[in-house]
């Protein structure tokens, strides 16, 4: 391998001298290499090691279909990019790459030591080895893991960002080559608002290696491209791949930004990678196709390439692959290569299995031309010293078949091709299925979408004249103008798949997963028929390159030991993405708190001063507890909690959700959706209200207040308010239009604070001078307008804790306001700020359910011990009503809500805990829905659901948590605390 | 990823925007209905390859529910339209 001398097309810059590491040695490319051109021109022969056997392997392609060349960019750093591929990695100053393969390295691997044992390694090989007994896959499994895979993952947060961008088009043309060039510039010509983009750095695809063959191909390049980056029409887009498209011509394509820039060079303002939604109005599929390798035995010795590599490396970077060339393939592009090669100044022997193309130009030139001869078995130790070759005969009925007297032929490249396969990928995304062409010998795109199009070697166009003729056409039609149609593609002249007598030898398909012939075979000899299962058994066409060079070869494996014809075995699924896409990139900037965002109530700052502890509710960051000291969570709650059954407490309950509804049938609506009753309830009232789905059970309950007989404020639980916003909408819009009501959302327009205790009555008389907060004139369940510390407020006298408790709703702007007003003015009562955690120990006392923790979907109000809140007398039966009566909601066994007490009073039961009736049971009659150490009571208190429950009051039962523990425990009533409710009108 | 025409904005926006909202003109049946009629319509669903006809919201923008009549297979949509028009045309 050497770089040649300078070409006239060459895309390097000899003038920009690129230092770099590779496998910790230093090394030298130009400005324009990319690391595989540049490992090239260094000799580099050996590049990775394989999955399975740990073979070596070398660079076999020049762009994004290579699956050996895996390399690690920049390891251990914040810039740790796993498996790039070598052929599309653009060299920077500085570069520190190394290979993704390789145990311990890539010139001494581990695996290449079992190889007495790969023969016993063939597909199905683990599951069939480590399968039993099961109780050693753990075991098994760890040892694996570090045998599998490639690159290690990144073990450092990402340093750079990266943004999503959305484009709106004409046209977009995916593919820089002869015939996305030509649509483009049609297209835009015509009017047309057109976006081009492309995978690489410069635009012009194959064109670059016809332009080295023939200078008229550079020169339409020049112009076409002058042309495009002038019009106005057109933006171009390069590092930019379409990976996906979907329907209505949604196109996303990742353009890579900055990796091509130095590190230290990155602007820190910009994003490495962008994703580009583009909708188009029209999407031309100008994706090129990519060549197949040949199936011989060690195709996959360094120094094995496809052959159009070969001439790229050559025309584009000016690298020779090898000076003892072997071109062999069962096309006519491979005289074209030995062409190329002969030009380079070596002297190639050609290989074709079919007879009668004319190559006497390169016979008078004294190449060695063998027709009727294909290659069997590549040699050498390291890299490719020999190749074996052998005569071919061909008959429709068996197709090739190759003899055994093989005549050896010295030489340190083999540039092999088995025809080319189009880029139907993105043509497929969408539910597409590609038709096998006989004539070229590939799956063709079957184009059957509306507003799409499909130009140049995808379509079969084996020169760029034609590739640029049906570009130009497609490009006319995109942009809504007539056109004429243009002549079939020119197909290349392409034999049959020539695929090995399976014997012993290693045929590889696909590289990167060690996929071989004879895996293929076995899989089918397994009884596998479809090729998704064969795909699956065997791995082919796994892994970052999704078989890009070794599908069809496998699929043509599979027909000829099937005996079935190639379109009946037919493809895989063609699947987002094209080529692998970063997490980064996918995520954008919608990572941390722009991917959750976090809710604050207007009181955040105060808590945060008071050193809170916040849980996450729905988004919320609600206070959890107020450790004082270094009080731990448990120490905090029962402090807190004592202090609100004794003396005083407050809570910010301002994330509960809340929807204003007004309007004549505001009344209606709720009886609708509520369970209860509330034709009677008046202006000043407030009533608590559960609610159900069609299916009667609970999803939701909230004290709702009476404004006037057209108003009303419901609330929410916490975490359901959109969902129960959503939910009334639905039926409002769908079956009850008739309703005159509006609902608002105004959960964020209030705050609320809560006074909560015995003494909560002497604070508000202190706070509020005109409302009358006496027992008698302010009853529990009512609500007054009025004036706390010169802020009109809605004032609630409804509890959550049992215990005598006004909630200030004010505006939400002065929530912080009222809260350290309260905070202050409750001093001299020693008023205690309590959080979530307490607020679920006083409501538990209490019996009251959380929606959500109590019932989980298949509670039913009856289920809850809550047929009081159940109405079945409403003119309007309310939803879920008619459910209730289901024989199996009304059927008796049902987990019903009760009350436990643990024998031991200092043993807090786990939520989740199972129940069991017998101590040797296994049969779970229950589980632990909330559980908690009562400081007020001072034992453990739970509540569950129970198989019929309700009727075990005082039965001994049992829990066994995930620990050899049986728990006994008596079903109480799941009212703990103050069953009288004495408490609720406070200290008098 | 389709667009779909919000027959009350007025305009081609996409799926992102809208929330889908089930299938569309189930009948609510009558509380004397029978137990297996009362389970059809809260759990049973037509579940068509091909045309389906649903409801979706504009989650994202004016919060209206109407009616998509939609291709599952290709999302081809054949028609947007609000349930008063369909009333209008029974």
């Amino acid at each position: 391998m050497k770089r040649l001398y300078k070409q006239a097309n060459e895309r390097i810059d000899r003038s920009k001298e690129i230092h770099f590491s590779w496998q910790g040695a230093h090394y030298t490319g130009y400005a324009g290499d990319t690391l595989a051109s540049a490992l090239l021109a260094n000799g580099v022969k050996l590049v990775g090691r394989s999955f399975k056997y740990g073979r070596q392997r070398g660079i076999m392609a020049a762009g994004v279909e290579e699956p050996n060349a895996l390399v690690i960019l920049e390891p251990e750093t914040g810039y740790h990019v796993p498996n790039a591929r070598a052929t599309e990695v653009e060299i920077y100053p500085d570069l520190v790459a190394k290979a993704a393969s390789g145990i311990p390295s890539i010139n001494e691997d581990l695996r290449a030591w079992l190889k007495p044992f790969h023969r016993f390694m063939a597909a199905g090989f683990y599951y069939k080895t480590f399968m039993s007994p099961a109780l050693l896959w753990p075991k098994y499994e760890e040892q694996l893991r570090k045998l599998a895979g490639f690159a290690t993952a990144p073990n450092k947060p990402d340093a750079e960002t990266y943004d999503h961008y959305n484009q709106h088009t004409d046209v977009a043309v995916i593919g820089g080559g002869a015939a996305g060039l030509a649509a483009a510039l049609a297209a835009a010509n015509a009017g047309s608002k057109v976006l081009l983009l492309d995978e690489r750095a410069q635009l012009g695809g194959e064109l670059v290696v016809d332009a080295g063959r023939d200078p008229a191909a550079q020169a339409w390049f020049n112009q076409t491209y002058a042309a495009l980056e002038a019009h106005a029409n057109v933006k171009i887009l390069v590092r930019t791949t379409a990976y996906a498209l979907h329907d209505y011509n949604l196109v996303l394509a990742l353009e890579r930004r900055q990796d091509h820039v130095t590190i230290g060079a990155r602007n820190p303002h910009q994003s490495r990678q962008r994703l580009h939604r583009i909708r188009a109005n029209k999407v031309v599929l100008a994706t090129g196709s990519h060549e197949r390798p040949l199936m011989f035995a060690n195709n996959d010795l360094p120094g094995v390439m496809l052959a159009s590599a070969v001439s790229r490396y050559q025309y584009e970077y000016s690298v020779l692959c090898g000076s003892k060339p072997l071109v062999v393939g069962n096309n006519d592009s491979i005289y074209e290569v030995a062409r190329d090669l002969v030009k380079a100044g070596t002297r190639p022997t050609v290989v074709d299995c079919r007879m009668g193309y004319d190559a006497s130009d390169l016979t008078k030139l004294g190449v060695l031309v063998k027709q009727g001869y294909t290659i069997v078995k590549a040699e050498g130790r390291t890299s490719v010293e020999r190749a074996l070759i052998a005569k071919t005969a061909y008959s429709d009925s068996h197709g090739w078949v190759v003899g055994d007297a093989p005549e050896t032929i010295a030489c340190d490249l083999i540039a092999c091709s088995g025809g080319f396969s189009p880029l139907v990928h993105l043509d497929c995304h969408t539910g597409s299925k590609p038709w096998f062409s006989k004539d070229y010998q590939a799956f063709m795109p079957a184009c059957d979408k509306p507003h799409r199009y499909v130009a140049g070697s995808v379509n079969g166009h084996s020169d760029w004249q034609g590739a640029a003729a049906e570009g130009e056409y497609v490009g006319l039609l995109a942009a809504g103008q007539a056109a004429n149609p243009v002549n079939a593609p020119k197909l290349l002249n392409v034999a049959d798949f020539i695929c090995p007598d399976v014997g012993r030898d290693k045929v590889f398909l696909d590289m990167q997963n060690d996929v071989k012939a004879s895996d293929i075979e076995l899989a089918i000899l397994e009884n596998y028929r479809s090729i998704e299962h064969i795909k699956r058994y065997t791995a082919l066409g796994f892994g970052t390159d999704q078989g890009k060079t070794g599908n069809v070869n496998g699929i043509a494996v599979a027909a000829k030991v099937m005996n079935l014809p190639i379109e009946a075995v037919g493809t895989t699924t063609f699947r987002p993405m094209y080529t692998p896409v970063t997490m980064g990139v996918l995520a954008g900037s919608e990572i941390g708190l722009h991917s959750d965002p976090q809710r604050f109530t207007p009181m955040q700052a105060s808590h945060r001063a008071k050193g809170a502890e916040f849980e996450v509710v729905g988004q919320w960051m609600r206070p959890w507890y107020f450790p004082q000291g270094s009080e731990d969570m448990h120490q905090a709650v029962a402090r807190e909690c004592l202090a609100v059954r004794n003396n005083l407490g407050m809570m910010d309950a301002s994330t509960l959700g809340k929807i204003d509804i007004q309007g004549p049938d505001a009344r209606e609506l709720l009886a609708r959706v509520y369970t209860n009753a509330w034709a009677k309830l008046a202006p000043g009232k407030c009533r608590y209200g559960l609610m159900c789905d069609e299916t009667g059970m609970i999803i939701d309950d909230g004290v709702t207040a009476c404004i006037s007989d057209t108003h009303f404020l419901m609330t929410t639980t916490t975490g359901g308010a959109a969902r129960i916003y959503n939910h009334l909408e639905t039926w409002l819009q769908t079956e009850w239009p008739d309703l005159k009501v509006y609902i608002t959302s105004v959960t964020d327009h209030w705050s609320t604070t809560a006074v909560v205790g015995p003494k909560a009555r002497r604070l508000m008389e202190k706070l509020c001078k005109d409302v009358d907060c006496s027992a008698a004139n302010f009853p529990f369940m009512d609500w007054r307008e009025g004036t706390v510390c010169g802020v009109p407020a809605r004032i609630m006298r409804i509890s959550f804790s049992g215990e005598l408790s006004y909630e200030i709703n004010v505006q939400a702007n002065y929530g912080r306001f009222i809260w350290e007003s309260v905070m202050e003015a409750g001093k001299e009562f020693n008023i205690t700020p309590y959080g979530t955690e307490s607020m679920h120990v006083l409501r538990a006392e209490k019996g009251y359910v959380i929606v959500g923790q109590d019932t989980d979907g298949s509670i039913t109000p009856y289920d809850a011990n809550m047929a009081w809140a159940v109405s079945l007398n409403k003119p309007y039966p309310f939803l879920g009503q008619r459910a209730l009566t289901r024989s199996d909601t009304a059927r008796p066994g049902r987990k019903q809500l009760v009350g436990l007490l643990t024998d031991d009073p200092h043993k807090v039961l786990n939520e989740g805990c199972q129940l069991v009736a017998e101590i040797g049971s296994k049969a779970m009659i229950g589980h632990v829905t909330s559980s908690y150490f009562s400081p007020v009571l001072g034992r453990s208190i739970a509540m569950a659901v129970v198989k019929g429950g309700l009727d075990l009051m005082g039965t001994k039962i049992y829990a066994k948590p995930l620990s050899y523990e049986v728990i006994p425990l008596t079903i109480v009533d799941s009212v703990f605390y103050d069953q009288g409710k004495e408490k609720i009108d406070g200290e008098i | 990823m389709f667009l779909i025409h919000c027959p009350y904005c007025g305009e081609l926006r996409d799926e992102q925007e809208y929330r889908y909202a089930g299938e569309a003109f189930i009948q609510r049946p009558s509380l004397d209905c029978t137990d297996e009629q009362w389970g059809d319509y809260v759990f049973n669903r037509t579940n068509p390859k091909g045309k389906t006809v649903e409801q979706w919201a504009h989650a994202a923008g004016c919060r209206k529910l109407f009616v998509v009549e939609r291709n599952n297979v290709t999302n081809e949509i054949y028609a947007v339209r609000t349930f008063e028009s369909y009333k209008e045309q029974a």
